[in-house]
């Protein structure tokens, strides 16, 4: 085999905006990106616009027309604070998201074949640097009116446009701000000319708490508003609020997100190859679990990122079998994951105010919020058995057959269903006896009595959505505008128990009554989808629950 | 030649590892150009972590590494530039076939001539059959071949490789060792790290073996009897 010899001209290295476009180039040539594509992408993002836009008008009319009369019962004061601190919690939501992410990375063949050229950083990531702020100010536009609607406030063309703005700018200017912190490296000394890379991980974790910590902020300011309202005495129940005259915010939020993007933008070469590939390695595979509709994996993708690699001690544990070693180590992972812990906390208190918003009082819809924020509650505590079935690792060195193993891990998350049922539809019930809301005092009774029963139902969705087949790498992938995607059949596993198993439920908050009769049936309902779940837990089929 | 020129590496009581504990102990080493240098030693030792940090994508925990004759900085253009590295990355365009990915790599560091470079690169490699084809749907050791290529397709003063022969059949092997002699004979350098006696022996190269107590450097036989002594 003959050397190779290459020669090469250091002032024909390309730029990194030449490179993006020639990699564009050449995939485009082979998808026939010509003028037919151009015309077709523009008509698709017409016609998608016209359609969300439809939507969400239609939303909002649903919403406005459904809200109670002013005579009606009064679940929260009447201003616009509660919307504003479930638009914070979102924004937390955003850092808390971008903070994982990076938020700038550079994963897949980016990573692997760009990284290492001699090109300019800059125009390599400008794109992924300004496609961050860009998508948060769109999405704080959207969000922010559609939340004021839902809390039933007056609908005005001017108060939707100040909320669309304020929300769109402060989205815009949080994600500037996590772009600046990403490329931020405060260690430099004499010793070390060249900044340490260390900084870099640990304000993207900082980042990411200080959205988590501002959502349940948020969350718990709306619920104690939710709790408060009812007393007259409370000073809640006469504040009023409005963002009034504070849409102005939104230009200076506005520019403090521009400014902040160039910035951060021109610092972009600054960023680290080892960074960039590890934020692109957890966004390629979180948008993979998006577009996969595998909800699942997502939440793996994004807790891995934040746990801690070294701890300061081991705990020192007592032996008990394996049962209690199995659930000892589920509850070590529950408490040593701050986003499981901040996602439960944040499940339960959204599902105590979310059952006082107007729209939601009682109906098919106070259901659905139920179902929902229980699920999601009941899920953050099944982290453990999520990962064993991913790495069954501990369970395989324990005496215990596979079902066995899998009931146990079912544990933590029935001891979290019956915490969240007695927070949620107990405080629904102590209401209702306290003669609020829609529930009479009678009705209140057997929502006690629906506790257990709801308690078991989502404990064993959670376990059956964490056992749930992964993504079928080896089918012919579904093609997608980011590549071929897996196909998954798993993304209603597990809510599709719930869903089945909770409608008696259903049934009673439709017919808008409660009886014996119907919470026995309920009971019956649980009973049969636990046994079922018993059943057939374990079984080779693929031994999937 | 190569024991006067500057070093293209120097390790002292060099550290690395993860969260701050170090997977290895310190590593001292020195790299000319013109010299090909190996790193010995068992699965899990460091050996990896060590071509990580002379690479820019680990930050040593301790000690000095110099690359270039200065600190390591993949930021650097120029350090991305004259250092080139094959690990265990395994990712790909999937809109980009074998060729147009050699073609992109030459493009993006200057290369003059480029299809014609890269031509003769695929041949080297034995991808030519291949050049139309997704790296997804080529064998495990094409696709090792292509990112063996896409180091050669590029200029370098340095290349460093993590267990080049991995995946690849004898005759590969064999000839993977020629083009790293070749490295070394037009005064490049080459720091890779292997499990392959063979591969040492052919390159006649000396060995710093990595180990949890003490790293030291070997003479190839020397190296090659601790591998073969590991093996047992």
């Amino acid at each position: 085999m003959s050397h190779p010899t290459v020669t090469a001209d250091p002032e024909r290295v390309p730029t990194g905006r030449r490179v993006r476009q020639l990699t564009s180039q050449i995939e485009a040539a082979r998808e026939g990106r010509g003028l037919g594509h151009v015309v077709s992408e523009v008509w698709y993002v017409i016609v998608t616009v016209g359609l969300c836009a439809t939507f969400v008008l239609g939303i909002a009319s649903a919403i406005g027309g459904s809200v109670p009369d002013a005579g009606g019962p009064a679940r929260l004061v009447d201003s616009e604070l509660p919307a504003a601190l479930v638009v914070l919690a979102a924004a937390g939501g955003l850092l808390s998201l971008a903070g994982r992410l990076g938020p700038v990375g550079v994963g897949g063949g980016g990573a692997s074949w760009w990284l290492p050229m001699p090109v300019d950083r800059r125009g390599l990531l400008r794109p992924t640097v300004l496609r961050w702020p860009l998508s948060a100010a769109l999405a704080g536009t959207v969000i922010a009116p559609l939340v004021v609607v839902g809390f039933g406030s007056p609908i005005t063309a001017q108060r939707l446009l100040g909320w669309a703005a304020v929300g769109g700018a402060t989205f815009g200017a949080l994600a500037a701000a996590a772009l600046l912190l990403q490329s931020w490296h405060p260690t430099r000394s004499a010793s070390r000319p060249t900044p340490s890379t260390r900084p870099e991980a640990s304000t993207s974790r900082t980042v990411a708490v200080v959205g988590e910590v501002t959502m349940l902020v948020s969350t718990v300011g709306v619920a104690a508003l939710a709790l408060t309202t009812g007393s007259p005495t409370s000073p809640l129940a006469t504040l009023t609020w409005g963002l009034g005259s504070a849409w102005w915010l939104a230009g200076p939020l506005a520019v403090a997100a521009v400014v902040g993007t160039w910035y951060a933008e021109r610092r972009s070469d600054q960023l680290t190859g080892t960074q960039l590939r590890s934020h692109g390695s957890v966004g390629t595979r979180a948008l993979s679990a998006v577009l996969s509709l595998d909800l699942r994996e997502l939440s793996r993708a994004l807790t891995t990122s934040s746990l801690r690699p070294r701890r300061a001690r081991s705990l020192a544990l007592s032996p008990g079998g394996p049962r209690r070693a199995i659930l000892t180590a589920d509850v070590v992972l529950l408490a040593r994951t701050p986003r499981q812990i901040a996602q439960l906390a944040v499940a339960l208190l959204l599902g105590v105010a979310l059952v006082r918003v107007p729209v939601l009082d009682g109906s098919l819809a106070l259901y659905g919020t139920l179902l929902l924020t229980g699920f999601w509650a009941v899920n953050a505590a099944a982290a453990g058995a999520r990962h064993a079935e991913m790495a069954p690792v501990l369970d395989r060195l324990m005496p215990l057959s596979a079902r066995d193993a899998r009931l146990v891990r079912g544990s933590v998350p029935l001891i979290t269903a019956a915490t969240w049922g007695l927070v949620v539809m107990g405080s629904l019930a102590v209401e209702g006896l306290g003669g609020g809301g829609s529930i009479s005092s009678e009705e209140s009774l057997w929502w006690f009595a629906l506790v257990p029963a709801w308690a078991a139902v989502l404990a064993a969705a959670a376990l059956r959505s964490a056992y749930r087949p992964p993504p079928n790498w080896g089918k012919v992938p579904i093609s997608t505008p980011m590549g071929g995607m897996p196909p998954t059949g798993g993304l209603l596993r597990g809510l599709d128990l719930a869903l089945v198993c909770t409608l008696p439920t259903a049934l009673a908050l439709f017919l808008g009554t409660f009886t014996p009769s119907l919470v026995v049936v309920q009971w019956g309902f649980s009973a049969l989808g636990v046994a079922g779940l018993v059943a057939f837990s374990g079984r080779r089929e693929d031994a999937r629950v | 030649m190569s024991t006067q020129a500057p070093p293209l590496i120097r390790a002292t009581g060099l550290r690395v590892g993860y969260s701050g504990e170090a997977v290895c102990a310190p590593v001292d080493l020195t790299l000319r150009p013109g010299q090909v240098l190996a790193l010995i030693g068992p699965n899990g030792s460091g050996k990896s972590t060590v071509l990580r940090a002379v690479l820019g994508l680990l930050e040593p925990l301790a000690g000095t590494l110099k690359v270039l004759n200065r600190d390591v900085d993949e930021r650097s253009a120029d350090f991305r530039g004259r250092v080139a590295g094959v690990l265990d990355d395994d990712a790909w365009f999937p809109g980009l076939t074998t060729r147009e990915h050699l073609l992109l790599t030459a493009a993006g560091h200057g290369v003059v001539g480029t299809s014609s470079t890269v031509d003769r690169i695929m041949t080297t490699f034995g991808l030519t059959s291949q050049s139309q084809v997704v790296p997804s749907a080529l064998s495990s050791g094409q696709r090792r071949r292509l990112l063996l290529a896409a180091a050669f397709v590029r200029p370098r003063d340095l290349l460093v490789l993590d267990e080049p022969e991995q995946r690849l059949d004898s005759a590969m092997r064999t000839s993977l060792a020629g083009l790293l002699r070749a490295e070394a004979e037009a005064g490049r350098g080459v720091l890779l790290a292997t499990h392959d006696p063979y591969l040492l022996t052919a390159l006649g190269a000396d060995a710093v073996l990595v180990d949890e107590v003490r790293c030291r450097r070997l003479r190839t036989q020397a190296a090659v009897a601790a591998m073969n002594a590991e093996a047992r």
